[in-house]
């Protein structure tokens, strides 16, 4: 528990809330008292309790919500459900994500590229539209996108995953001028290579050569990402607005990593 | 409260203004109801009749009149 919680009383929604960088910014948000959304396209055991845990620990509420994120019907019907509630909604993490079963461009599948497009930004930018009209008659909220640096195009695959979190973080910027004056604040974070399951798809061989190359020589944790969103989502930021953050360890090479 | 008292309210709350200046309200023909005030009075409206509109909806809602109309779709009468 920390000593002083920095999001306390204050309700977020955050999806991809199951795994990876979702799962430690909701660890992360409950422990600095906020009550959360968890956005999951499905239940297992194993997250019920875990958030069942964190519900006694922390002394917040996490209710998991169901939405099918390439399907603007099932968003809708999740955000429907959360306004229902009549909690306010403060903040919003869009932390979902998903990568193409192939590397390379011309080796992809059409509807594979607009897959990660739907998850990756089209339902950000749909859960941003429904979560802003909450946020904007409170004249405050605060949105955090999830971005990544293969936004700046340095790798030479994942096509589509790239362009996708390319247009989350230019989003970011003209959201957060338009949004600004609602007193609605909106931020990315553009994490590195994390240890999250994306990184699955490396090879050990190719991990070590990549983590070399890397400023600090290790890849991230989910952690670590998880602790610049709140940052950014908690009034230490409260200045900052259309801002991505690298957070990449001193950043890499990528071209050694994920072009075979 | 009738639901034209709730959709009254959240005008007049939302966006300022008294109920005799209602009838011949519409868009950004006061400075309250610009478009973050627009958005607002979304949200007061969606909140009074626990409806979520349509994004056409939301742009079709040019004047305190039309809002009557479109709140018919979400089957709320006024």
């Amino acid at each position: 528990m920390v000593e002083t919680r920095l999001l306390e009383g204050k309700n977020a929604i955050i999806t991809g809330a199951r795994s990876g960088i979702g799962l430690a910014t909701l660890q992360l948000f409950v422990q600095n008292g906020c009550n959360c959304w968890a956005v999951i396209h499905r239940d297992d055991d194993v997250f019920l309790s875990k958030i069942q845990q964190l519900e006694e620990t922390c002394g917040i509420w996490i209710k998991p919500v169901h939405m099918e994120l390439d399907n603007s019907e099932s968003i809708k019907e999740g955000v429907k459900e959360i306004v229902k509630e009549k909690h306010s909604i403060d903040i919003l993490v869009n932390a979902a994500g998903i990568v193409s079963p192939n590397r390379l461009f011309s080796m992809t599948k059409m509807e594979n590229i607009r897959k990660v497009m739907e998850v990756n930004f089209f339902s950000a930018i749909e859960l941003t539209q429904l979560a802003c009209r909450s946020m904007m008659r409170q004249r405050k909220g605060n949105i955090v996108n999830i971005a990544s640096i293969a936004a700046w195009g340095e790798d030479t695959s994942q096509m589509e995953y790239a362009a996708s979190k390319a247009a989350l973080v230019i989003a970011t910027k003209k959201l957060a001028r338009e949004l600004g004056s609602a007193g609605i604040r909106v931020n990315a974070v553009a994490p590195g290579l994390t240890q999250t399951k994306m990184l699955d798809v490396l090879e050990t061989d190719a991990e070590e050569q990549i983590k070399k190359g890397l400023g600090l020589h290790r890849f991230g944790t989910p952690e670590e990402i998880a602790e610049v969103c709140l940052f950014l989502a908690s009034d230490k930021s409260s200045y900052v607005t259309g801002e991505t953050i690298k957070v990449d360890g001193g950043g890499t090479d990528l071209r050694l990593s994920i072009s075979k | 409260m009738t639901n034209l008292e709730k959709y009254n309210a959240a005008f007049c709350e939302t966006l300022n203004v008294e109920e005799a200046q209602l009838a011949d309200l519409k868009y950004q023909a006061i400075p309250e109801w610009d478009s973050v005030g627009h958005m607002s009075l979304v949200a007061a409206i969606e909140d009074a009749f626990d409806i979520m509109m349509e994004t056409d909806d939301i742009i079709d809602l040019s004047s305190y009149a039309k809002g009557k109309e479109i709140l018919k779709k979400y089957e709320v009468e006024i």
